[in-house]
């Protein structure tokens, strides 16, 4: 079952040369491809190649594809050695206690909050998926185990059904919840994530995240790695339900520098309010337009002709049409939408929130109807609305944005403004490998950055800035 | 408890505010926008001109300002002062008459509208029976005669508006009086002219549009005498000694008859048709006025050949054997002449001439008759305005050479003083003296004292003749040949087109203390001035500045650069170009600073920034912003940004041109289509595309983030806190900040040593959203004084112990940093909030009100939605709102500019600048009196005896004895 044992080796070479890279060092070294040996030598070499005797590494390397694929047992190992043509790329990173993350900005503590049911289920489902897949680590080299319940439908779409479906309160999107793709300046923690966490420690987990990767055997799109459930972030929130009045709905669209579009138009209307002297048509705004594949789109919970009542808390009534779209842009990052959707019928229902709760998602799983069997415990967790609604605090608000212009500074090292007023760790200088370098474009301002000559890597937290570009010791890696 | 001491502080802030900020439209300078209706109060020696918004304007002497405006949104055509009195009768075009009145309060006059009246008919009547076309103050200052278009005339007392209906001259009983063989079958038509015999006001002339002038004797209600023209009447003036009529008619020719006795006459004593033979436009008014020895003046405007000079705008004067046709640039709206003498019936010593776009007055008494300059009314627009920059508080040494400079540019200008000399200016003198320097489309810059109520011209700057265009200088000014018909001579400078739009200025910069200025256009172009009290003959140093720096993949579709003069060009005295930078791309110049202390010039296009040392005349740094996938950028002009307006008047110029040039243009006509086809494709997508906007983040990717909005140099702690270098900062469209630090040689070694840049720092702001200002605040918080403001004892030198903050202001918010490490401090957002974006920003400095030594710092801040702010420094916390421009006046928000002291002006028309105020200190407005000419009892004593003929004889008794 284990395809890398299949694999013919290709090289005729002997050797393999290893480029190993922890922080800005390099070390060179071979390996003889037949006699790979075992992974902890291996591992014990790394070690003792980088003179770092005494850390706990995570182990990656440059596939042919470009992706950063982690090497923890000795299959993966030997798929590595396997596959490195000729040069088998290495990048070593410092494994940070797990207290790290959790420390971050308050935004993502909340995140990781919210994410906690659905982590459970994930754990569940990772029970019987390594059950099932058991010796599968490298997810480039197994093929879509035919005989696997996960196969068809594909199990991420079959997850976000199964959230979105239930309670249309939080809402994960396949493609862009991995952050690490398209969001590589979310720092250290996508960077555990390209891995998995812990995942040396803990193959099994690693073994679901290659299970959840897995696309239909028939689809012909690259692969898309996708990582542990606390790695997971929302990328839009129903909030303050229970605050708001039942026909309306506040939602909140995480843009997080991906490259995903918000993805809408807003459009002058007229609307009906009640006044004690009856019904007064008033001018409004309402959605017009939805960019298909936008983030307003996939999330489901914005739709044409929702009239727009706030933008981030503030009433639009009485603004423009030019007012709100401003404001809207001003807000992109984190915009916090409150409508009034035009469907009142998937309305939450604050009181009794059970039945209801389990009512739409009856109605709204069937694209995940094979694997409902396997999530409803874990959804039945995840409608407890107490974990999952996030209420909205605007110091929330003011703490998760733009306090993160990158300063250059020509001496050498790019930073993000550190806040004066917050409290937030400080983030290790990594040196970080993307997976998806999109080539296209390099800022104009790192380019030049670049050329000036001082050299230095990007790091942290700016979130799409540097989003497109890498550099690694004045070169960039152009795979 | 802690709860009311915060309320106390709330409430003592709000007083402190009550005393620094102060909202107040105050005046509106230059000229005012679509003109419609002059007349002249001889007694009152006002001005007053109507337009087509309803506005109404009084003028008198230089600062002697009025202005009302009417409710109703429509056109003021007729304006009428009743005799010796300070009230004044509008007449719009709804049909209403207005009375208007100028009441004294506290000292101080004020426009007042009193009444309003419309003319109501018989029931049953058509409108047009009502419908003014003809108004007539009597001389008795009691009624008002209103010709109509039923042919009617109506009398109505006023003040009051009391019609007398027993007093009207209907249609019938002229008519009536009519022999037969004069009235014929025919209307007489609408009543073209009401005028009152200037020696006996019983006697009235009713003229007629089919021609038929009839005199009515209003005691005896009947008519004294027809006079028979024959052709459409177009105007009447009745000569001082009421011995003869003047008539003039729209087949180009004027009559004169004779209406001493009684009876009719059936042929005038003259006739002529001044531009004779061809057939001749209308003359639409006649003005004869005697002198005391020697031949009449005679005024006719109009009567031009249709055929080969239909299409000019004349007044002609003619006296004794003179006869010269003032040729206008723009329409002809009214004249009249001002005479001499305490009772102004002397001779004619001034033609005032409201053409619509300027106001030309016209010195008969010196040879040559020459212009008198006005000092109010200027047309700001005599080339389209493109930019402006003010300069508050110039040194006295500065300002007098600058005035000297412009006094040699007005040789041409008659020297006697403004004829107009009615009301008291009783605004105090300027606190000091501002400079208001606007730029032009055809690459001049206007200065202008901008210290009082009046906008005052002080000299004018050109750039064009740095360069080579296909224009020659004066093709058609003043060039009169010998014997030609008629004797056209060009009077006025109101010039909208420009001969090479690449000439337009689009960046000023002065520095007041040293006299230098820079100055930068349409084509990349940016001039370093000198100002220098002799003329010199010199050649300008052209240095190209690469903005692209090898940038790749390049196609500048836009104009070429401007090509230098090689040979060495005089200057006159006054501001003269020195060193000139071209920037390549030539895109148009979007900011520009000047530093005179470090002999510096900064500037910025589309595609980067520049940094030029105009003492060694060498480029410092060239520094390339551009996005490299911007297309819209490397392309050239912003094509696509441009309004229907802009693309539609550059299609006309470019007709214009090319029938111009023909020779030089061949590519003119493709370009032609091309232009239109792509004014066709934008008003199409404009009425299809729904109005909808796209919710988008700002990315990196979007067009023109490169575009450099604002350059300012500091000198401050960039890189450690114990040493501030001078330093240079760039803001870009993308949300950008670029610092770079200055190494600048001793002075001793300052014109061999290079100057050097060194890259510091670079800020990407997270919102992205365009950099439009950047300040660096001292150690005490306030903003860093201006380049040799110190050096001048002008200002407190910068607090260079404390720390230093750096504010950038993006268009979406206000934000305060710390500084050398650039670390985030405070700041306001703006956008977030209430959806605005900043427009326009300024520092400037408020006094307070009430104790003359208080004063803050702040910013003042214009929005896209029209709101000025101010926000607090170093707090940036937001202190006052106020609207004050519709949000829709697009232009008008984009010509706003601040002063340094709460002050602002900005364009509510291409002609006039509207000044506010910000500042509750410093306030710049009209405060003048008119009063009650002296030898009025016409005023007081005919109301106080009701019955009519016995006032008329009073009045008569006053006029003669006048």
């Amino acid at each position: 079952m284990n395809k890398n044992h299949r694999v013919p080796s290709n090289r005729s070479l002997g050797a393999v040369e290893v480029k190993s890279k922890f922080g800005a060092e390099f070390r060179r070294f071979s390996l003889d491809r037949s006699k790979p040996g075992r992974f902890d030598e291996f591992y014990r070499l790394l070690q003792h190649m980088h003179r770092i005797p005494n850390v706990d590494l995570l182990v990656g390397y440059a596939d042919v594809h470009g992706d950063l694929l982690p090497i923890n047992n000795d299959d993966n190992y030997r798929k590595a050695i396997s596959v490195a043509d000729p040069v088998l790329r290495l990048f070593l990173q410092r494994k940070e206690p797990q207290e790290d993350e959790r420390c971050g900005e308050g935004d993502r503590g909340v995140l990781s909050q919210a994410a906690s049911p659905v982590k459970s289920l994930f754990r569940r489902m990772s029970d019987r998926v390594a059950r099932i897949g058991k010796g599968i680590t490298d997810p480039r080299a197994c093929s879509s185990p035919p005989s696997s319940p996960l196969s068809s439908p594909s199990l991420p779409l079959a997850l976000e059904a199964a959230c979105t479906g239930r309670s249309r309160k939080l809402k994960f999107s396949t493609g862009m919840a991995q952050q690490h793709h398209q969001s590589p300046s979310d720092s250290e923690e996508a960077d555990y994530s390209a891995f998995g966490l812990d995942s040396l420690t803990r193959p099994k987990k690693t073994v679901l995240a290659a299970m959840l990767l897995r696309p239909d055997a028939n689809r012909k799109k690259p692969l898309v790695i996708i990582s542990l459930p606390r790695d997971f972030r929302p990328v839009s929130s129903i909030i303050d339900v229970d605050i708001l009045p039942e026909t309306h709905r506040r939602v909140r669209l995480y843009k997080h520098g991906q490259e995903k579009p918000l993805g809408f138009y807003i459009r002058d209307g007229s609307s009906v309010r009640v006044t004690p002297q009856g019904l007064e048509k008033v001018p409004g705004i309402f959605i017009s337009r939805m960019v298909p594949g936008g983030l307003a789109e996939s999330t489901g919970l914005l739709a044409v002709n929702d009239e727009v009542l706030e933008v981030n808390g503030i009433e639009v009534q009485g603004k423009s049409l030019d007012q709100v779209t401003d404001m809207m842009i001003a807000n992109s990052h984190n915009l916090i939408v409150t409508v009034k959707p035009a469907n009142q019928r998937n309305n939450i229902v604050r009181s009794g929130g059970g039945g209801a709760a389990s009512g739409s998602s009856g109605h709204s799983s069937d694209s995940g109807t094979s694997f409902y069997g396997y999530s409803s415990p874990g959804i039945a967790v995840a409608t407890t609305p107490a974990d999952i609604i996030q209420n909205f605090h605007p110091e929330e608000l003011e703490s998760d944005e733009d306090d993160e212009d990158l300063v250059i500074e020509v001496d050498g090292e790019a930073m993000p403004i550190p806040r004066t007023s917050s409290a937030s760790c400080t983030i290790p200088f990594i040196p970080r490998y993307m997976p998806h370098l999109d080539l296209r474009t390099t800022n104009g301002a790192l380019a030049s950055h670049n050329r000036s000559g001082s050299l230095g890597t990007l790091s942290t937290a700016d979130r799409g800035l540097e989003g497109r570009s890498l550099e690694e010791e004045g070169t960039v890696i152009t795979l | 408890m802690k709860r009311f001491r915060r309320h106390g502080q709330e409430s003592h802030r709000d007083r402190i505010k009550q005393e620094l900020y102060g909202f107040n439209k105050t005046v509106e300078h230059g000229f005012p926008h679509q003109p419609s209706a002059l007349v002249f109060s001889p007694s009152l020696q006002l001005l007053a001109i109507g337009t087509r918004s309803g506005a109404i304007k009084l003028y008198g002497a230089p600062g002697v300002e009025f202005m009302g405006l009417h409710d109703e949104n429509a056109a003021v055509t007729q304006v009428h002062f009743l005799p010796q009195q300070v009230d004044l009768v509008t007449l719009l075009d709804d049909n209403s008459l207005h009375m208007w009145t100028l009441r004294a309060h506290h000292g101080v006059s004020e426009l007042l509208e009193t009444g309003r009246f419309t003319l109501t008919g018989p029931p049953g009547a058509p409108p047009s029976v009502t419908r003014v076309t003809a108004v007539l103050t009597h001389s008795s200052g009691d009624m008002l005669f209103l010709g109509t278009e039923g042919g009617h005339v109506f009398v109505v007392e006023v003040p009051g508006f009391r019609e007398l209906e027993e007093r009207n001259i209907s249609l019938e009983n002229v008519t009536n009086s009519l022999p037969e063989d004069y009235g014929g079958r025919r209307s007489l038509e609408h009543v073209e002219s009401l005028q009152e015999n200037p020696v006996n006001p019983r006697q009235v002339l009713i003229g007629y549009g089919r021609g038929i002038m009839v005199i009515w004797d209003l005691e005896r209600h009947s008519a004294v005498k027809h006079i028979p023209a024959t052709q459409q009447l177009e105007s009447v003036w009745w000569t001082e000694d009421g011995g003869h009529v003047l008539s003039s008619h729209s087949d180009g020719s004027y009559c004169r008859w004779m209406v001493a006795g009684e009876g009719t006459q059936s042929e005038p004593e003259k006739s002529e048709v001044p531009y004779g033979h061809f057939p001749c436009k209308a003359i639409s008014k006649i003005i004869q006025l005697p002198t005391e020895q020697g031949p009449p003046f005679l005024f006719l405007s109009g009567g031009m050949p249709r055929a080969s000079y239909g299409d000019r705008h004349c007044i002609s004067v003619i006296h004794s054997k003179t006869h010269v046709a003032l040729d206008f640039t723009s329409r002809i709206i009214d004249f009249f002449v001002i005479r001499d003498g305490p009772d102004h019936t002397g001779d004619p010593s001034a033609l005032v001439v409201l053409v619509e776009e300027e106001l030309v007055v016209i010195d008969l008494q010196t040879e040559g008759w020459p212009v008198i300059q006005t000092p109010y009314l200027v047309p700001l627009h005599c080339s389209a305005i493109t930019c402006s920059h003010h300069v508050s508080a110039i040194p006295l040494k500065m300002w007098e050479r600058v005035l000297s400079a412009g006094a040699l540019q007005n040789t041409h200008y008659s020297k006697k003083p403004w004829p107009i000399t009615g009301g008291q200016n009783l605004s105090p003198d300027a606190p000091q003296r501002d400079l208001l320097l606007t730029g032009h489309e055809d690459g001049t810059v206007r200065f202008w004292d901008a210290s009082g109520v009046c906008l005052y011209p002080m000299y004018k700057l050109s750039t064009a003749g740095v360069f080579l265009t296909d224009a020659e200088p004066n093709d058609n000014m003043n060039q009169c040949t010998e014997g030609e018909w008629p004797p056209f001579r060009k009077v006025g400078c109101f010039d909208p087109y420009s001969d090479d739009p690449r000439l337009g200025v689009q960046k000023i910069h002065l520095c007041k203390y040293s006299g230098y200025l820079t100055v930068a256009g349409t084509a990349g172009q940016i001039l370093v001035l000198e100002l220098n009290d002799e003329a010199a003959e010199q050649t300008v140093e052209a240095t190209v500045a690469d903005l692209l720096q090898g940038q790749e993949g390049f196609r500048w579709k836009g104009h070429t650069r401007l090509e230098v003069r090689e040979e060495p060009v005089t200057f006159p005295p006054g501001f003269q170009p020195f060193a000139l930078v071209q920037c390549q791309p030539p895109a148009v110049v979007t900011a520009l600073t000047l530093h005179s202390e470090w002999k510096l010039v900064t500037f910025g296009t589309s595609h980067g920034f520049g940094l030029y040392d105009y003492q060694q005349k060498s480029n410092v740094l060239v520094r390339c912003t551009l996005n490299p996938s911007d297309q819209l950028a490397m392309e050239g002009p912003l094509s696509r940004v441009k309004s229907i307006k802009k693309s539609l008047r550059q299609s006309f110029r470019r007709i214009r041109r090319s029938r111009v040039s023909l020779r030089k243009h061949h590519v003119n006509s493709a370009l032609l289509s091309l232009a239109n086809a792509r004014l066709e494709a934008e008003l199409a997508e404009m009425e299809l595309a729904p109005v909808q906007r796209k919710i988008e983040a700002r990315s990196s990717d979007d067009s023109f983030t490169g575009l450099v909005r604002t350059l300012y140099f500091a000198d401050t702690f960039l890189s450690d806190s114990s040493h501030h270098t001078p330093s240079l900062w760039a803001g870009t469209n993308g949300g950008s900040v670029f610092a770079y630090q200055l190494r600048l040689p001793p002075v001793e070694r300052r014109s061999e040593d290079p100057v050097s840049a060194h890259p510091a720092k670079e800020i990407q702001l997270m919102h992205r959203a365009p950099v439009v200002g950047i300040v660096v605040l001292d150690g005490h918080g306030s903003p860093l004084p201006e380049p040799l403001e110190v050096a001048h004892d002008l200002a407190r030198s910068a607090d260079m112990q404390g720390c230093h903050q750096l504010l950038v202001i993006s268009e979406e918010q206000f934000k305060v940093f710390t500084l050398p490490k650039v670390s985030a401090k405070m700041k306001l957002k703006l956008t977030a909030i209430d959806g605005s974006r900043v427009r326009r920003v300024g520092v400037a400095w408020f006094g307070s009100s009430r104790s003359e030594d208080y004063g803050e710092s702040g910013l003042t801040v214009l929005t896209n939605q029209g709101d000025l702010h101010v926000v607090s420094l170093p707090g940036v916390k937001l202190q006052v709102q106020y609207p004050c421009i519709r949000r829709e006046d697009v232009s008008g928000i984009a010509s706003c500019v601040f002063t340094k002291h709460g002050q602002g002006f900005y364009l509510i028309s291409p002609s006039e600048f509207e000044r506010f105020s910000l500042s509750a200190r410093c306030v710049v407005e009209p405060r003048s009196l008119v009063e009650v000419p002296s030898q009025t009892p016409g005023t007081t004593l005919p109301r106080a005896q009701p019955d009519g003929p016995r006032v008329m004889e009073h009045a008569l008794l006053n006029d003669e004895s006048e």
